[in-house]
């Protein structure tokens, strides 16, 4: 039976020719050499079989090392994403000031039950809450809920208490607002939320800065126990009624 | 800036980058910072148009975490850090290998030298080329070639 341990004197340099092909670096006139080499050496073919599943083996334990990403990294790609986009476009549309203004920001941070009514100008109501129950996440793009406002569900998150959590905006007039919204048995509960009017419409749409957004953005971080849902997930969780 | 295209490049790049980040820190809450800051670097200082995504994010990362140990001046306690997450048993079962053995590899990849660990992690995991991780680690294509088998090598060592 081949000996592994037994390599020859230029064990390195062999290891490196397995590594190499392994990795698909030799190039032919070396690969057909060192085919041969391996067709006629058990004991470099059984080191071979060792390397592969060493490999795999690593492979498994680094993906199971790492199987999901913060949600605040998330979210801060995809906010810098929105940032570029002129694409705010109902309240574009109604705005012609040239010069920058101002940007004011409101942040309001609600508990569980807590009545929203004239907190930061927002209000939960049905017509969002079946926005947040039947609209699917989306990277961009708009859905009209009423007259007025429209809707962007961001993603969809597993809470500490297990229930689900939604980052959602709602865009109105020249007033945006993005916050999280959580289950609470059949009914959405408004967590926190960041309303920014924007004065400013000359470059198209902005964000006013990372400070409003980390409100939310903190808030994910702490609550959330898990990544973001798949979007195969998300649509299996609303298919089920979010229970 | 990043481009769009940039961007959703970034994205997708992202558990790869996680992973690369866990080689180096050897512990899931550095790596956690370090993709987080990695990302800020990225999108603060941009890269030019014709740049590679993963590369340059991984050479930012790689960078951000050697300026980190310098800083720190704890090189060596990360070397011996063993991190097994629960999370590996949930996945164990989809790859066909236990707990104990991905637990063994994990312990042993942490005892390699961080060169040789994110030497062999870029190519065995992320499946990168030579020349890629010469570019990313910023070292000659033979000094990736020795430090893979090298990796490799001590693996099997440890492992046997």
């Amino acid at each position: 039976m081949a000996d592994i341990h037994k390599l020859d004197i230029n064990g390195l340099r062999t290891d490196e020719l397995l590594s190499r092909y392994i990795d698909g670096d030799l190039k032919a006139g070396a690969l057909a050499d060192f085919e041969e080499k391996l067709a006629n050496d058990p004991t470099l073919r059984l080191r071979l079989e060792r390397f592969r599943k060493h490999d795999q083996l690593l492979k498994a334990a680094s993906r199971a090392n790492a199987t999901s990403v913060s949600p605040l990294v998330v979210a801060r790609l995809e906010q810098a994403q929105k940032a570029k986009r002129p694409s705010w476009p109902r309240a574009a549309a109604g705005l012609s000031l040239a010069a920058s203004i101002a940007v004011v920001v409101t942040v309001g941070l609600f508990g569980l039950n807590t009545d929203l009514g004239g907190n930061a100008g927002f209000q939960m109501d049905s017509k969002l809450a079946a926005a947040l129950t039947t609209q699917g996440s989306r990277a961009e793009g708009w859905e009209a809920i009423d007259d007025t406002r429209d809707f962007r569900a961001v993603l969809t998150f597993p809470a500490a208490n297990g229930n689900w959590c939604r980052e959602f905006m709602v865009a109105s007039g020249e007033e945006h607002w993005r916050g999280v919204a959580c289950r609470n048995q059949d009914s959405w509960v408004t967590q926190v939320m960041a309303r920014e009017v924007f004065l400013d419409q000359s470059a198209g749409y902005r964000t006013a800065s990372a400070g409003d957004i980390d409100q939310v953005s903190r808030f994910i971080d702490a609550e959330a126990t898990d990544v973001a849902l798949s979007r195969s997930q998300e649509t299996a969780v609303i298919r089920d009624g979010w229970h | 800036m990043l481009s769009d295209a940039q961007q959703t490049e970034l994205m997708a790049e992202l558990l790869g980058l996680k992973r690369f980040c866990l080689s180096l820190t050897g512990d899931a809450a550095d790596a956690d910072d370090l993709l987080q800051l990695t990302v800020e670097r990225v999108l603060e200082r941009g890269m030019p148009v014709d740049a590679h995504v993963a590369k340059w994010s991984y050479r930012v990362c790689r960078n951000i975490w050697l300026d980190e140990l310098r800083s720190r001046e704890v090189r060596q306690r990360y070397v011996a850090t063993a991190v097994v997450s629960e999370g590996v048993a949930a996945e164990s079962a989809d790859d066909g290998f236990g707990r104990v053995e991905l637990e063994r590899v994990d312990a042993a990849m942490q005892t390699l030298p961080e060169e040789q660990r994110s030497a062999l992690l870029l190519v065995a995991v992320e499946g990168r080329s030579y020349a890629e991780v010469s570019e990313i680690l910023d070292i000659p294509l033979g000094t990736v070639m020795s430090r893979v088998a090298r990796a490799r090598r001590s693996l099997a060592e440890k492992l046997e």
